[in-house]
């Protein structure tokens, strides 16, 4: 079976995190990469803590959404100027080394060399700064379980605006949830249709011709449910 | 064989040991907890939740995924591990005595192995 290119056209978290989770739930052994991008959104891992993550608050004020994915790790902000990756696979096939390879390749072509910034981030080679983290969920511990990574690509994402809407606890919590970390961060400065186009070309050198398709190609069905669970206060709000 | 002779084990690396009082004491497996690495969160379930056998109850976050937890049994959940929510790395120092759930008013299985025969799956593994 031929890859599958899935690029988003919504701006709806909600509806892109529903998206994902379909296309995972029901990717049979498929290779599958999905881009999307979500409009101004704080998003929160799986067991983060939103009242200590965020300032909601001035996330309400500004119209910023909140959302909470079901892979871990720590919270970051998400706008028009950055681009969201998913890598779906069995967990077999998934090489997050692999996925690295080809977003580093994409960006190179517009003349950026990347470094690792720790495990799951990568940075600019020049000045160290992360423009890219990752995180991960898998459904299971198997071979043939279908998992995936996914992360943020900074190209044009208002960054003053992290630092208002993110608050990282300084202090552990007496009560568990997983904890961000600050990091500095910085934008390639690239077009983000640019950047897409090019990780495309890089994934079909890759894994061979694949066929390219809109979010629709998840079943509806599906993605409604995950989209109303994936807004509902009691997801969000627990940790 | 490193698996413990007290209690059987599922494909997706759970371990269940049935009591004699008619609950289950669930957790997951060595062989899961090493491929999990470091474990920094473990959301189990709540008091009362309906679990069925061979769907995710709970699930677990290491430093390197979220990993859904399936149960090996339908029923009810008695109790919760707090110890294991307040301190996940026990999952990785002793993963046979640190279980999740007990589950009770159990009325079905999913497939379950013996010591030997998940001993014998996990060699097939990789």
């Amino acid at each position: 079976m031929k890859p599958l290119i899935v690029t988003g056209t919504s701006y709806d978290p909600y509806h892109n995190l529903a998206v994902e989770e379909t296309l995972l739930r029901t990717s049979c052994g498929r290779r599958i990469l999905y881009l999307w991008q979500n409009d101004r959104t704080v998003v929160i891992g799986r067991h983060q803590d939103a009242k200590a993550e965020c300032n909601l608050e001035k996330m309400k004020e500004d119209g910023v959404l909140l959302s909470k994915r079901i892979s871990g790790g720590g919270a970051v902000y998400h706008d028009m100027g950055n681009i969201n990756f998913t890598f779906i696979a069995p967990r077999g096939l998934l090489s997050v080394d692999e996925d690295f390879e080809i977003i580093s390749e994409a960006v190179r072509s517009f003349g950026i060399y990347t470094c690792r910034t720790g495990n799951n981030d990568l940075g600019i080679a020049s000045s160290g700064a992360k423009f890219s983290g990752s995180a991960f969920y898998q459904s299971g511990p198997d071979e043939d379980s279908p998992c995936f990574h996914h992360g943020t690509i900074l190209c044009s994402c208002d960054i003053e605006k992290m630092g208002k809407y993110l608050t990282p606890p300084a202090e552990k919590l007496e009560r568990h949830g997983v904890q961000s970390v600050r990091a500095r961060v910085a934008n390639l400065g690239l077009d983000s249709g640019k950047v897409k186009e090019s990780i495309i070309k890089v994934f079909e050198e890759r894994f061979g011709e694949a066929k390219r398709a809109g979010e629709e190609e998840a079943d509806p069905g599906m993605v409604a449910e995950a989209a109303a669970r994936l807004s509902s206060h009691s997801w969000l709000f627990s940790i | 064989m490193s698996e413990k002779n007290d209690r059987l084990y599922s494909r997706q690396h759970e371990w269940a040991i049935f009591q004699d009082d008619g609950t289950c004491l669930v957790g997951i497996s060595d062989y899961a907890q090493k491929e999990l690495g470091n474990i920094v969160f473990a959301n189990l379930p709540e008091e009362g939740d309906e679990v069925t056998a061979d769907t995710p109850f709970c699930d677990v976050e290491s430093i390197k995924t979220v990993s859904d937890v399936y149960s090996p049994v339908s029923g009810k959940v008695i109790s919760v591990n707090e110890e294991v929510m307040d301190n996940p790395t026990l999952i990785n120092s002793d993963p046979y005595g640190s279980w999740f759930a007990v589950i009770g008013d159990i009325t079905s299985k999913g497939e379950l192995l013996s010591a030997e025969e998940y001993d014998e799956y996990i060699k097939t593994l990789k």
